[in-house]
Order: C-alpha cells, then structure tokens, then sequence
C-alpha cells in the first residue's frame, strides 16, 4: 500500500514540476460588426409646371444613421423615365443635374454620402468628372424648349428612382 | 434532398453577405395644356381679325393662327410685337401668322396716323429771320448815330 502512495505522491510531483501545454487547443474570438442603418430622404412626389426649363427638386438628406466610419459610405444611384402619355406617342425628356457650391452644373446620376468618425455620413456629393467629390447645392430637372413645344396635350407622368446600398470605399 | 436544402442554404447565405440595395420612388407629373390663350392688345387706329382694344382669344395646341391686321381709313401699322418680339417685318399682306401655337402668347398692335409727322420747331422761321435782320439794322444805325 506504501508503495502505491509513494508512486503516486511521485508522480503527483512530477506532474506539478512539469510544464503543462496544449498543443491542440483552439481560441476562438468572435465580434459584431453592427450593421450600418439609415434613413434616405427623397423628393416627395410633385408637378412640373407646363414649359418650364428648370425646376429645383430637394436634394436627398440621410437621417438616423449609424454604423458608419470613414471609407463606409452611402452611394445612391439615380435613375428616370422621360414624361410619358398613355396613348400619345410624345415624350418630354428631361436631364437630371446637380450644381455644386461653384456653380458648376453638371448631369448627375450618383451621389454619395461619406461616412465618418463619429459614425455618421456627410452631406450629399457628387463626382465632378475629375474624380473629385463636391458638395451638392442644388438638385434640379432641366429641360429643352423644343421639347415642351412638341409635345401633345395630355397628362405626363416621369418616375425618378433612387437605389442606395452601403459600399466600402 | 440533402443536396437541394444545401444548395438553398448556399444561396440564402450569399445573398445575405450581398450588399443590400434599398430603392424610393418620386413620381413626377405634368400636363400640357390642349389650347392656349393669345392675349391681344391693339391701340385705336385699327383691328385685329376684327377685334379692337384688350381681348382674348383661345386657340387649339400646334394650330395655325392668322392674325388680319387691318388699320382704319388715315391710320397704318405702327409695330406688331408677339410675345415680347418685334415682328412688324414679318408682317405680310396685313396678315401675320403664328405656324404652329405651342403656349399661350401675347400680340401687340400699334397704329399710327398715315399723315406726315410733325418733327421739330413749328415757330415761323420767315419772322423770327426778318426780326433778327431788323433788329441787326437797328443795331447798325445806333452806333453810327452815337459816332457822328
């Protein structure tokens, strides 16, 4: 029974001296990223007076955003159909232009929001064909003369479409 | 089967890892009228497809429009301006004419007196030379008397 105790008291010790490790063993580190929220604002539905070559539109806002950080922006890309009639075979084509704090006015069919530090985004901007980003002042619709004078009797009707998604610069 | 939930598992995951695109509406509305309004202004001395002074008229969209401008007896056409231009040239047998209306408008007409115009001093010019000749003379005659 001595003899037992011993070996096993030895062995006891042995292993306490020795250094213990776990060749195997795997840590494994999880984080949440917190998905990036927001709100876009768009112009709300409205009439274009008859003839009229430049009518303003609100430039879209951003609320409510989270999760942003510099290089993590909002990117809108706009889109439009012309004024169509149903039964007429006129259209009014219109351009959709932005002007910034310069007064350059330029056709525009994306802007963007950069994010920043304080996980928010900026103002609404707009590449100005130099790769440069500028703020937007002013969002409008531009129209030809010709076009409003060709243009059949009736009621017109044009969508705008703004599609936004978060991209990583 | 297993293969098939798999594959749905594989692609419901990449769509979640897809960037997600949300996209808003504005509808944008507009009519273009069916007829327009020419709002006429003619002075006295004359007419326009018989009508005289302020008035209106209504016209159909893209139609042709023929303005007769027809002075009275002694008066003649001053200047016909159409929306804010001057088109007396392209006035043409007494007639103006609009090819194609495509928003409202306003025609301006002026007539004039046919008689010759009046310009400058209406004074008697044979007097006012003879007083001054006289008056010279007199002049002429008082200076003589005051050196003899």
């Amino acid at each position: 029974m001595k003899k037992i105790v011993s070996i096993l008291l030895v062995l006891v010790t042995v292993l306490s001296m020795g250094t213990m490790a776990f060749a195997d063993g795997t840590t494994t580190l999880t984080t949440t990223v917190p998905a990036a929220t927001y709100t876009l604002n768009i112009p709300a539905d409205q009439k274009v007076e008859f003839n009229t070559l430049l009518h303003t539109l609100e430039t879209p806002t951003i609320a409510n955003e989270s999760g942003f950080a510099v290089g993590k922006n909002i990117l809108v890309s706009i889109t439009h159909t012309d004024f169509t009639c149903a039964g007429l075979s006129t259209t009014i084509p219109f351009a959709l232009m932005t002007c910034n704090d310069g007064g350059t006015r330029l056709v525009t069919d994306e802007i963007k929001f950069e994010g920043n530090n304080e996980g928010k985004v900026g103002e609404a901007k707009r590449e100005d064909g130099n790769g440069f980003w500028l703020t937007v002042s002013e969002m409008y619709l531009s129209f030809a003369d010709r076009d409003w004078g060709k243009a059949l009797g009736g009621d017109y009707t044009a969508t705008i479409t703004f599609t936004s998604e978060v991209v990583a610069e | 089967m297993k293969k098939y939930i798999s594959a749905l598992l594989l692609t419901v995951f990449i769509l979640m890892l897809s960037p997600v695109a949300y996209a808003g509406d504005t509808v944008l509305t507009t009519n273009v009228p069916y007829d327009h309004t020419i709002s006429l202004d003619i002075s006295s001395g004359g007419s326009v497809n018989g009508l005289r002074g302020k008035t209106e008229i209504g016209v159909d969209r893209h139609s042709k429009v023929v303005f007769e401008i027809k002075p009275d007896s002694g008066y003649r056409i001053k200047s016909v301006i159409y929306n804010s231009e001057d088109v007396t040239a392209k006035v043409s047998g007494g007639k103006f004419v609009i090819e194609s209306v495509e928003s409202d408008g306003s025609l301006k007409v002026t007539f004039q007196s046919s008689r010759s115009p009046q310009t400058g001093d209406s004074s008697n010019l044979v007097l006012w030379s003879a007083m001054l000749f006289l008056s010279g003379a007199a002049m002429y005659l008082l200076r003589k008397k005051v050196q003899m």
